[in-house]
């Protein structure tokens, strides 16, 4: 299903999207919307390290964003609803960090957040899919995930940031480092796996690339249009 | 202690507000509980105040007491709307079906949850697979799991609806 402005985009309460935004980093940045309880249309996202994001769609949006409804069941999509409404509301405290591996099951199928031993943190994308799969939704095989020398560069520009922003301890810094070893589930990617079908789901890593890269292209799109128009 | 849903479930008389019991022996204890149905959500809210030593048996036995009074309120909550095969099933109730069973696994840990003896009959099958949703990291320490999935599906099927649209990545 083709990614469009988040904004435009309509999608009821029953269902969740995937929304994809521009990032510092490259690959984009990853966040999940879905009706709130009180608050209207949300976007939930990892913004950063300990910074767990719910804006309000369209105010709280300072960026262009496009979104696709997420291709599950309405009947599984309801209780996918609820689980990010719980998450949303107790705002877990989350490190930012990249080894997805080690971050499998980071998220108790309640809502809660227990990383794994080992886990460094999550990425804005492995929290998307760490939360899905708490609800039974499982994207991405993540095990047969593979490495690229340009993830590597792209982990050491993540160590120096962390390192430069003041609420992080060096040892977090140094663990994320540790865990550089090439392999990054790009937002992107995890986007181009959710707009598959359901029964490709886990979808392998070259399955994934060339949604990846339509979604990228509709991003850049969008984003073009939205700043003509300013 | 394990709650059996099916068994200790029933429905709690409508209550504005209540205030408990308090007690207090000096040395000993002192407890005090509040309870309030909230009149427009009709959502179950306990408060539970605890001081002192538990020297007192007596007194710890009280304090047992209210922590099972809270396990049986947390029961009632999750089966408000599993155990009515009508109620509605829009996104706003799931949540609540959700919260409650965090509550519940949160305060006491998932083996608090028995889903022993459910019938498809007397269930509401949108309720119970998200439920199930939300537990499966316990599987296997939620009693019966494996089988009030099949209630699910059964439950489903018997109000109209596809299974594999409910209970999706489960099944």
């Amino acid at each position: 299903m083709a990614y469009a402005n988040l904004c435009a985009i309509p999608f009821g309460k029953e269902q969740v999207v995937i929304a994809v935004s521009k990032s510092q980093l490259g690959g984009g940045h990853l966040g999940i919307g879905f009706h709130s309880a009180k608050n209207g249309p949300q976007v939930l996202h990892l913004e950063w390290h300990r910074k767990l994001r719910a804006h309000s769609i369209p105010m709280d949006l300072t960026t262009c964003w496009i979104a696709s409804p997420l291709n599950i069941p309405s009947g599984a999509s309801k209780a996918i609803v609820a689980l990010a409404r719980v998450v949303a509301t107790r705002g877990p405290t989350i490190n930012y960090g990249i080894n997805f591996l080690a971050a499998r099951g980071s998220f108790e199928s309640n809502g809660t957040y227990k990383p794994p031993k080992g886990s460094d943190g999550l990425t804005c994308a492995t929290f998307i899919v760490e939360l899905l799969r708490a609800g039974r939704v499982d994207l991405v095989k993540s095990a047969d995930w593979k490495a690229h020398t340009a993830n590597t560069d792209w982990a050491n520009i993540v160590c120096t940031s962390l390192a430069n922003t003041p609420s992080v301890d060096q040892a977090h810094v140094d663990a994320v480092r540790q865990n550089i070893n090439g392999l990054r589930m790009r937002p992107f990617e995890v986007a181009g796996a959710a707009s598959l079908d359901s029964k490709r789901w886990p979808a392998e890593f070259d399955d994934v690339q060339g949604p990846a890269q339509r979604v990228a292209d509709q991003l850049d799109q969008v984003y073009r249009t939205s700043i003509s128009v300013v | 202690m394990h709650l059996d849903l099916a068994r200790d479930f029933h429905d709690v008389a409508e209550i504005n507000s209540r205030s408990g019991y308090c007690t207090y022996r000096q040395g000993a204890a002192l407890g005090f509980m509040e309870s309030v149905r909230a009149p427009e959500t009709q959502n179950y809210y306990v408060q539970n105040f605890k001081h002192g030593s538990f020297g007192d048996a007596a007194q710890l036995g009280l304090l047992l007491k209210m922590t099972e009074w809270k396990q049986t309120v947390s029961v009632e909550r999750i089966g408000r709307h599993i155990f009515n095969p009508h109620a509605p099933a829009d996104v706003d109730s799931l949540t609540e079906t959700v919260e409650a069973v965090l509550d519940a696994v949160a305060e006491f840990g998932p083996s608090v949850l028995n889903l022993r003896n459910l019938r498809a009959e007397y269930v509401q099958g949108e309720h119970l697979a998200a439920l199930l949703r939300v537990t499966s990291t316990w599987q296997d320490e939620v009693a019966d799991w494996n089988e009030a999935l099949g209630v699910a599906a059964k439950a489903v099927v018997l109000a109209g609806s596809d299974p594999d649209d409910i209970l999706f990545g489960m099944i």
